[in-house]
């Protein structure tokens, strides 16, 4: 909390909280003047933010509670790179029609 | 209550406070190359984040103590290629800013000139303050942590 006052107070655009419980995050949101962007700080917070691998699924080991993934990109492209290990390896790829 | 969405055609330092006001949600990601930033700008995000944690994500490090200025600064350079909309924020990383203000106000000012970006971010309060200071009062946007 004296931390972001200190930082609003210097002249910071904005601040980022990191994994801090939602109360405080609304405290320190309400007494600031700067935007807030949370990353496992809770809905109270001025903004958002992600590491666009965790959102995108790249990242499958890695589960915190905050994280919402909007998609499973670790399988989907796992699976197609061994699509196309598949196809070059059967001589599926490349068809009569992907070459010239 | 979601209010009425204001059209902002490139986002800048002065918007994300305005947002703020006006109740209207700041959507932030990271990015840390051209093919991914210019998927995440057209898809109308406000802040791109090139984060200390392509340490981890990028480079495979178990930290992101070990990234470089450099390195920092190639990300940077790279995702502001691609970018035309969003308000492109660049981590200093740990080491560039921690020993003395100088110090801290050279490698903003490297990744602002070298990079193109429109912001840095710091990490830290009260033990860091003198070096915040010194970037804003050369006019570099901060963004705090």
């Amino acid at each position: 909390m004296e931390d972001a006052k200190l930082l609003e107070h210097l002249g910071c655009f904005a601040i980022v909280l990191e994994k801090i419980p939602a109360s405080l995050t609304k405290k320190v949101t309400e007494s600031i003047s700067i935007p807030t962007i949370g990353i496992g700080a809770g809905k109270y917070a001025d903004g958002q933010v992600l590491v666009i691998h965790d959102l995108l699924g790249m990242t499958h080991e890695f589960n915190p509670r905050f994280l919402r993934r909007y998609m499973n990109l670790y399988e989907e492209m796992g699976q197609a790179i061994s699509n196309y290990v598949k196809d070059v390896k059967k001589m599926d790829f490349p068809s009569d029609d992907e070459q010239y | 209550m979601p209010t009425p969405r204001k059209e902002y055609k490139r986002i800048t330092v002065k918007s994300l406070v305005d947002m703020k006001k006006n109740g209207e949600k700041i959507s932030m990601l990271t990015a840390y190359d051209y093919s991914m930033a210019k998927i995440v700008d057209a898809a109308q995000i406000d802040v791109i984040l090139v984060g200390d944690s392509a340490s981890n994500v990028m480079a495979g490090h178990e930290t992101t103590l070990p990234i470089t200025l450099d390195q920092m600064i190639y990300h940077a350079a790279s995702v502001i290629r691609a970018v035309e909309r969003a308000l492109v924020v660049v981590d200093i990383p740990f080491g560039s800013y921690q020993s003395d203000p100088k110090e801290a106000l050279r490698s903003a000012i490297r990744i602002m000139k070298e990079s193109g970006a429109h912001a840095v971010k710091v990490e830290g309060g009260v033990e860091i303050k003198e070096s915040v200071k010194r970037i804003l009062n050369a006019g570099i946007p901060v963004m705090g942590t």
